[in-house]
């Protein structure tokens, strides 16, 4: 296991694209490499490839197959993949994710703190200690797939599945945590909530976290805070804090 | 002489039918952030469309749901509609599908039965005023982008505006046989597929059942995907995999062992295994099934999937070429006189100053093209 192929594995998604896996599980060191080889794709990407979406251990690849011919496509994948330069590693900002735990915007964190057996402070304290690592985005436009949540904040999901989970709630759900971009239906222990936008259509670039960026969640004291926050964002005044890791 | 390019015309939605959307052919490159690419489900009847009117094939358009919408026009306008056979009525009489027609001013359009298929596309020769979302007009309405009004399916009262991006009329051939170029209408449908990517979670047993049954069509079947139902599909091991990106016409298989086709607005990563993946060119048949319809799969090898593809490919470009010719010639009747132009708006004949142009009658014009003299000959109807 999180063993990375020397050789990429690609596989026929049809007759327009292709799954490519360098590694079998997910683990940070592959997804790391997911996307410095998806980067090393995107520079100076043949108008043959249409769009690439990386996941946790591969990629899967759009292309046009009236443009190249597969064994031409499978040589260039996996010359790239010998190609992988240094320079093309992910950026080492941190993305700080303000977050007002409980109360109305975390009617869940009670169950967490009773699954858990840790205070409120020892939750709050814990989920916003960790840089997290986006996988990958995908489920909804702009949600993140976050890897690295302590083992001891896991909490099952609910029983009874939310109709409508409001935009920028942050959640856990078994091991894994979450944010939710837009209002959507959800089965996750909402614990809080951002003021921040992860994704807005009519911004660009549309979502506020990439695959690979890593971030950090910072808890804001009161809700009058959280309100001024609300404000500057939606005045487009705030800017987003980032860190060196 | 008079330009007309930058008239505005509108169209009004008085009646929204049952869902009715604004497509282009998709939202490319935002995949990577979790946006589906949505766009025309029959891409083959809506690029038709277009190429019928001298558009380019990504010009956005309406695709409609079982019954379409009744529209308006405030403006004379070219309209053709394409894909389902839903008997469009213009002005209380049957119009032609896969044909230009042209629409006078507060006319209204209908539909009447649905005889075969689901989507019906209408095209026009000019293009929407309405802003792009991640640089396409396609409409999802589950997560509520882009189209008219954020996402939404049109709606009664809906007022749209669009642009005139021609300076002719289009090529009017009465000889369009669109069998030859579509799909075949057919009730029974074979899709064609290409095994994989996760072919290898399933024993060759179950391989076999899903190549030699039949599925229905649920009614839980949408532009997201198609929900199928037959014989259960077993996985050999396991029945998720780690979530990765899914490529349009997968057929998913989830734990409780049914079939999903995934469309347009599905999802762009998910975690069930996929059995194999339907032919591009075999979509438009998938997305004007109808609930209830039976399915057969059949495989083919890849080569054999890229091979249908370059020769549908191939018809439209041919086709493309035969309309979007550059020696075109425009009719303008002003009432007091007719002048032919080219494609540039050139003047190339007109009647004489002192004809009056009646119904019924003929006239004769002298012009000159490319160093070539014409006599043509109008008779007014």
């Amino acid at each position: 296991m999180n063993k990375i192929f020397n050789i990429p594995k690609i596989k026929l998604a049809g007759d327009s694209a292709v799954i490519v896996d360098i590694g079998d599980s997910i683990h940070p060191e592959i997804n790391l490499k997911v996307h410095d080889f998806c980067s090393t794709l995107e520079n100076n990407k043949p108008k043959w490839i249409r769009e690439i979406i990386p996941a946790y251990k591969g990629l899967l690849i759009y292309f046009n197959p009236l443009e190249i011919e597969m064994s031409e496509l499978i040589s260039y994948i996996n010359e790239n993949y010998n190609k992988i330069s240094e320079s093309t590693t992910t950026s080492n900002k941190l993305i700080i994710i303000p977050t007002y735990y409980g109360g109305e915007f975390g009617p869940d964190l009670d169950n967490v703190i009773n699954h858990t057996n840790l205070s409120k402070n020892e939750v709050i304290k814990t989920h916003s200690s960790i840089n997290y690592l986006v996988y990958a985005i995908g489920f909804s436009p702009g949600f993140p797939y976050l890897g690295g949540l302590p083992e001891k904040l896991n909490t099952p999901r609910l029983k009874n599945p939310r109709t409508k989970i409001p935009a920028g709630s942050v959640a856990i759900a078994e091991t894994q945590t979450g944010i939710y971009p837009s209002a959507t239906p959800g089965g996750w222990q909402i614990i809080g909530k951002t003021p921040l936008k992860l994704f807005d259509p009519k911004r660009n670039p549309p979502v506020l976290l990439n695959p690979g960026d890593r971030i950090k969640f910072e808890p804001i004291k009161n809700i009058k805070l959280y309100k001024i926050l609300e404000k500057e964002i939606s005045l487009n005044k705030y800017k987003i804090k980032t860190d060196e890791i | 002489m008079k330009s007309n390019q930058n008239q505005k015309s509108t169209i009004i939605i008085q009646e929204p039918g049952i869902l009715s959307t604004i497509q282009d052919l998709g939202r490319f490159e935002y995949q990577k952030f979790g946006v589906p690419t949505s766009g025309a489900l029959d891409n083959m009847a809506f690029q038709i469309g277009n190429i019928l009117l001298g558009n380019s094939s990504d010009n956005p358009g309406i695709e409609t749901t079982l019954i379409g919408p009744t529209i308006k026009f405030k403006s004379n306008m070219w309209i053709c509609i394409t894909g389902a056979k839903s008997s469009p009525i213009l002005n209380e009489n049957k119009i032609q599908m896969w044909k230009p027609i042209y629409v006078k001013e507060n006319s209204i359009l209908k539909w009447g039965s649905l005889n075969w298929g689901l989507r019906s596309y209408i095209l026009f020769d000019m293009k929407m005023d309405i802003k792009k979302t991640m640089n396409s007009y396609s409409t999802n309405t589950s997560l509520g982008i882009g189209g008219y009004n954020n996402g939404s399916p049109l709606q009664k009262g809906d007022e749209i505006n669009l642009i005139n991006i021609h300076s002719s009329i289009p090529f009017l051939n009465n000889n369009f046989d669109y069998t030859k170029h579509y799909i075949e209408q057919e009730d029974n449908i074979t899709l064609r597929i290409v095994l994989g990517p996760h072919d290898d979670y399933f024993n060759q047993n179950e391989i076999n059942k899903l190549l030699s049954s039949e599925f229905i069509i649920t009614p839980q079947s949408n532009r997201i995907g198609y929900r199928l139902s037959g014989p259960k599909i077993k996985h050999d091991k396991k029945s998720d995999i780690i979530s990765e990106g899914g490529a349009l016409g997968s057929i998913q298989i989830p734990g409780e062992g049914q079939p999903i086709i995934l469309l347009q607005d599905r999802g762009t990563t998910g975690g069930y295994p996929k059995i194999a993946t339907i032919a591009t060119v075999d979509i438009p048949k998938i997305s004007q099934a109808n609930p209830g319809q039976v399915i057969k799969f059949k495989e083919i090898n890849i080569e054999e999937s890229i091979a249908l593809l370059r020769s549908s490919n191939q018809m439209l470009r041919n086709l493309n070429s035969n309309y979007n010719t550059n020696y075109f010639i425009n009719i303008e009747n002003t009432n007091k006189k007719i002048t032919i132009f080219d494609k540039n708006k050139n003047e190339i004949a007109s009647t004489k100053k002192n004809d009056q142009i009646k119904k019924y009658k003929s006239y004769s014009l002298n012009a000159k093209y490319k160093k070539k003299k014409y006599s043509i000959k109008i008779n007014i109807g």
